[in-house]
């Protein structure tokens, strides 16, 4: 019989509902999946053993009332450590904010709070949010679950490790230039970055005000949609959250996808492109073809600028968060996170300007030619086997750049182009080790990639595999 | 190497003048990476940008949007 750490956030939720199982039961299963894995994933920064148990506690005797549930009553979750909420410590993966604590909730905790889910602990990630590969100074770095020696991807890596690692059944996460879509392909999980405005980032910590999403990780598309929809939706606390409709992700599943139609951009996403990955994203395509989706190759316009242009944006959006710490408190930063911070202080007022003034234009022509001939785009995830920790762990060496740059090579361009991309488990490398690729939609169309990538999981079944590992 | 070209040298006086700490590496990495993001930028930017709209991302956004979604 499967454990119940095993179940997906909609099979434990049915369950509760249905007095199956109580949310204490539920919530010691995942404390104690988290007491035996931790040590060897290190994925948490924080267990609240206590205040996890008294939530359920508070769960089991609203439905013993007969009080009304919400779609994650007594659910255990964990989110990325940067999410605000009174008297709890939020380190943002640093040493700086080590002992903060803020004094109001976060708009998508009061969201997932109001749903009823349970909060056990916060998780790890890059410095700040700084940080494609999951490495850490101050905390130490996350490993992935499917081989411990590997990078999990950031900067969401605590989330990625601890869903796919069946330690919780979901989380939030962020995404700057991947940071969601990176830990979710390569722990191999689903991870879901709305169109820019789509969640709101009111007590979120910001790294880039043009850039930022906060968006879920899963195991399963159901389970994404659901968490997606929760937090999804505008916010009087966040007027840069979009006031638009928020449509029934999970509802919406259920939808054909016969005809609709793929594109596959080879410029800069098949660059470098491993043959191991390639096969496997190769045979996704027959896949998708199978289930009556037209799959075909095109050229993604903008792509020798995009990159640039996201670098002036977030590099000097990174540096005015962080002027004032960075002048006087710059040892407190890993090596890395402060040399990636300092060409923020290179660009000028006007050419920060000009990138945001030109982003527009770009977007609406990349939409205008890709979309008015496809559907959703489909790129991957990493170009590469996952590595291991030790091979990516460049500081602030020589080479970082490029290390860095390879990693978030396929995710970044995306979040200058403000357009929902939705990372989907698509197999395994001869390594063990996940691949994933993206599929990317038009503003505000999350429901169509989901709609997509559920056709595709009920076609190959990915999720259903669980990761070896102790307990 | 990107100490020795003049508008490089410019900008990595602009990132010494905060009076952070810079060395070889630094000088090489930000040299690398504002040069690329420059060449994007004058790529799509260059000329006069006078008769541009006001910044309108969200608006642009939400103009293309499939219908019945807003």
């Amino acid at each position: 019989m499967t454990e119940i750490a095993d179940w997906t956030l909609i099979e434990t939720a049915d369950a509760i509902a249905a007095r199956k199982v109580s949310a204490t039961e539920v919530t010691r299963a995942a404390l104690a999946r988290i007491e035996t894995r931790q040590p060897t994933l290190n994925c948490f920064v924080r267990v609240d053993v206590d205040g996890a148990l008294q939530q359920a506690a508070a769960a089991d005797a609203r439905q013993a009332r007969g009080e009304p549930l919400g779609p994650l009553h007594g659910v255990p979750l964990a989110h990325k450590d940067m999410f605000y909420r009174p008297g709890v410590p939020v380190t943002c993966g640093s040493a700086i904010r080590r002992n903060f604590v803020p004094d109001f909730t976060a708009t998508v905790l009061e969201r997932l709070d109001a749903a009823g889910a349970i909060t056990v602990g916060a998780l790890n990630m890059s410095e700040f949010a700084n940080g494609p590969t999951g490495h850490n100074v101050h905390f130490g770095p996350t490993h992935n679950p499917w081989n411990p020696e590997h990078i999990t991807g950031g900067s969401s890596s605590g989330s990625g490790t601890a869903v796919g690692g069946r330690m919780v059944y979901g989380s939030l996460g962020s995404d700057t230039g991947g940071s969601i879509r990176l830990p979710g392909g390569i722990c191999g999980v689903y991870g879901m970055k709305g169109t820019q405005g789509r969640v709101s980032r009111h007590g979120a910590m910001g790294l880039s005000f043009s850039l930022d999403n906060i968006g879920p990780l899963a195991r399963t598309v159901r389970d994404c949609a659901r968490l997606m929809r929760i937090v999804s939706g505008a916010d009087a606390n966040d007027p840069t959250a979009a006031d638009m409709a928020v449509g029934d992700y999970e509802a919406d599943l259920k939808g054909d996808v016969k005809g609709l139609r793929i594109g596959v951009p080879t410029n800069h996403y098949w660059e470098g492109m491993s043959a191991e990955v390639g096969d496997v994203l190769e045979a996704a395509f027959d896949a998708l073809s199978k289930l009556g989706l037209g799959v075909t190759r095109c050229e993604a316009p903008h792509h020798d600028v995009v990159r640039g242009l996201g670098n002036i944006v977030s590099s000097v959006e990174f540096c005015t968060l962080h002027d004032d710490w960075l002048r006087h408190q710059h040892d407190s930063y890993a090596p890395l996170v402060r040399a990636r911070m300092k060409q923020g202080y290179a660009f000028s007022a006007v050419e920060y300007l000009k990138a945001i003034q030109v982003r527009p234009r770009i977007t609406s022509d990349f939409v205008n030619q890709m979309f008015s001939k496809f559907d959703a785009l489909l790129m991957p995830v990493l170009r590469f086997p996952v590595p291991k920790i030790v091979d990516t762990d460049v500081g602030d060496s020589q080479g970082m750049n490029e290390v860095l740059g390879s990693v978030n090579h396929c995710t970044w361009p995306i979040n200058y182009l403000g357009l929902p991309g939705l990372a989907v488990p698509a197999g395994f490398t001869g390594n063990g080790l996940p691949v994933g690729f993206q599929l990317v939609g038009r503003p505000f169309d999350e429901s169509l990639l989901f709609r997509i990538a559920a056709a595709y999981e009920r076609a190959t079944g990915w999720p259903e595999r669980t990761p070896e590992l102790p307990g | 190497m990107a100490a020795q070209d003049p508008k490089i040298e410019e900008r990595l006086a602009l990132v010494k003048a905060t009076g952070l700490s810079m060395n070889a590496a630094d000088d090489k990495r930000v040299g690398d990476s504002v040069r690329a993001s420059l060449m994007a930028l004058d790529a799509v930017a260059s000329g006069s940008m006078f008769d541009t709209e006001p910044l309108h991302f969200e608006r642009a956004l939400k103009a293309h949007a499939r219908k019945g979604d807003a």
